[in-house]
């Protein structure tokens, strides 16, 4: 009986001994209050998304009758849940509904065209870190190219030129126009990576260089890619409402924080609300990734800043 | 180079388009043989390399077409917009390291502080608000309520709200840069120097830690290039200042897709140039950068 310790008085230095390198990065993750209000922002937005069908009190796309004034101005919020909560639109949609199914498009858009520049530059960056020589060259080259390319005004260009965009198109243009700073944040990562002992103890027994690549080096360099990814899901979700604003977004009916902002500028002098509640929600839903990105950031390197 | 990849990126996205400039020239009511004149008039009917080369050619004359809606020369309507763009760019990065350069000195200085969380939760938000937004908020309050400055147009007061919008998002990231820069400096030998022959605190801050820490801004200032253009298309809708951004915002609404493309190649191109000058001028900042 001796021997136990309670659990309070144990150093702190054992505690974290006793603990896997996994269970030490959730300790720090979860001791970092901002990261955790970011974890709880991103899973509200998710579920927001995920449930708009069911959470919606009233049908977002139908311009209600009873939903404009007799003069046909937007109506102010109600603050009763199913019936113009937060007012409604210059057409009399419900804004609380709408808000809702924004969330599907900035999350679809956001996540969907991370992804696609996440894998592409991480494919890149690898490939180009690990062989060297003239590959490295070549992908290099076209990566400085890339990162030299005005992303916003080409996404624009492509969009406007198509002639039946869909919801696709807007998240396929961005994750394949902006594949670049992954690309080269991976072939650092790579290069550094590749020196290792046991990169080299891999190669040695023969193990060819798709699967030393994928086996080997990508969980190695994982984390950095990681915490960008989280980041740049949140500037994609303010580049796709940025489109949306400008009418070269997510096509109609496709209900965007963005549009309605775009829509609520036409009333700000006497419904200034209706350009408030989206940039709010924009603003709550990159600050989540924000914050959680950081988060990450600062759970990954544990020498950062102490 | 690059402006190279640039122009035949562009060249061969708008080949893509199915539409036919020429039918839409001549309207739905056309005969065959109308469309055929004025396919060649245009020198649509030549293969593709020709024509391509041709763009390319009237490209580096300055020649960016012709467009059929508005009835104009692309390059002369993006000429007369781009100094207004230009302008509102100038006083928006005036602001952006008005806000940026203090902050990243103070969150460096008083690190792990409340004042550096303080700090670093505000570049957080700033980093994720829309500029747009800010924009429109900008306008409301103090264009609107507070009337100081005007809803829109070209004039001096009115550059204020645009710009301090365009600063207040894009400064969020130099603060941080600045930040973590201006702490890497700080531990080098030659600081420490500094501050063991006696000089005074602000003389080793100033001469010799933000000095040295400000490279990487200016690297950064560079990558940003593009994204600031981004912000300054947006608030200038807003705003109603008549640079590029304004224009290209009235070529999306009327499917001008000529001047969507001129657009597209002078800002590529513009930003193409500031960039070298940018990597110049890094070049004279720091000693240590040799392009030979």
């Amino acid at each position: 009986m001796a021997l136990s310790v309670p659990h309070e008085q144990q150093p702190e230095a054992y505690l974290e001994r006793m603990r896997t390198p996994g269970q030490m990065f959730v300790r720090r993750f979860v001791r970092n209050r901002l990261a955790v209000f970011g974890l709880v922002l991103v899973v509200i937005m998710v579920a927001a998304a995920v449930f708009a069908p069911h959470l919606a009190p009233m049908n977002p796309y139908i311009g209600y009758s009873d939903g404009t004034t007799a003069q046909g101005l937007p109506l102010p919020p109600t603050w009763n849940w199913h019936h113009f909560f937060l007012g409604t639109d210059a057409n009399g949609r419900d804004v609380m509904s709408q808000l809702l199914y924004g969330t599907q498009v900035s999350m679809e858009v956001g996540v969907m065209a991370t992804l696609i520049s996440i894998v592409i530059g991480t494919f890149i960056g690898l490939v180009s870190g690990y062989l060297g020589g003239f590959w490295d060259n070549i992908l290099m080259r076209l990566t400085d190219l890339m990162l030299a390319f005005p992303v916003f005004l080409f996404i624009i260009l492509v969009r406007s030129l198509m002639t039946n965009p869909t919801v696709a198109t807007v998240y396929l243009a961005i994750g394949v126009l902006s594949w670049a700073p992954t690309a080269r944040l991976a072939r650092g990562q790579a290069l550094a990576a590749r020196k290792l002992d046991y990169v080299e103890a891999a190669r040695s027994v023969g193990t060819g260089v798709p699967r030393t690549l994928w086996r080997h080096l990508l969980p190695n360099i994982i984390s950095p890619v990681l915490v960008y990814s989280t980041l740049s899901i949140a500037s994609n979700i303010v580049l796709e409402s940025a489109l949306s604003f400008l009418g070269v977004g997510v096509p109609d009916p496709t209900i965007s924080w963005g549009k309605m902002i775009n829509l609520g500028l036409s009333w700000y002098q006497t419904d200034p609300l209706l350009i408030i509640w989206p940039g709010i929600a924009i603003a709550l839903a990159t600050l989540g990734f924000n914050l959680v990105g950081d988060g990450l950031n600062d759970a990954f390197n544990v020498r950062s800043d102490s | 180079m690059t402006i190279f990849a640039i122009i035949t990126v562009t060249y061969f996205i708008t080949y893509l388009v199915p539409q036919d400039p020429a039918r839409v020239i001549a309207g739905s009511h056309a005969s065959a043989q109308t469309i055929a004149e004025i396919r060649r008039a245009l020198g649509l009917d030549k293969p593709l390399w020709q024509r391509y080369l041709i763009f390319v050619g009237q490209f580096l004359h300055g020649n960016l077409g012709y467009d059929f809606i508005q009835q104009r020369p692309v390059g002369q309507m993006v000429l007369q917009a781009a100094p207004y763009t230009a302008y509102l760019a100038v006083v928006a990065v005036f602001f952006e390291l008005l806000f940026a350069i203090p902050v990243g000195i103070i969150a460096a200085v008083k690190r792990n502080s409340f004042i550096d969380g303080l700090l670093r939760t505000l570049t957080i938000i700033g980093i994720s608000m829309p500029t747009y937004w800010v924009g429109s908020l900008m306008l409301l309050i103090f264009g609107f309520y507070l009337k100081w400055f005007p809803l829109g147009g070209v004039s001096p007061l009115g550059v204020v709200l645009p710009a301090v919008s365009v600063g207040i998002t894009g400064s969020a990231y130099y603060a941080r840069i600045l930040r973590s820069s201006m702490l890497e400096v700080m531990r080098l030998d030659y600081i420490r120097t500094a501050h063991a022959k006696g000089l005074p605190n602000w003389r080793v801050l100033f001469a010799h830690t933000v000095r040295t820490a400000l490279i990487p801004v200016v690297t950064y200032f560079g990558l940003d290039l593009g994204a600031l253009l981004g912000g300054l298309i947006i608030t200038e809708t807003i705003f109603a200042w008549t640079g590029l951004g304004l224009l290209l915002n009235q070529a999306i609404s009327s499917l001008d897709d000529s001047l969507i493309i001129g657009i597209t190649l002078f800002s590529a191109t513009a930003i193409v140039v500031m960039n070298l000058i940018v990597d110049i001028l890094y070049a004279f900042l720091d000693p240590r950068v040799n392009y030979s």
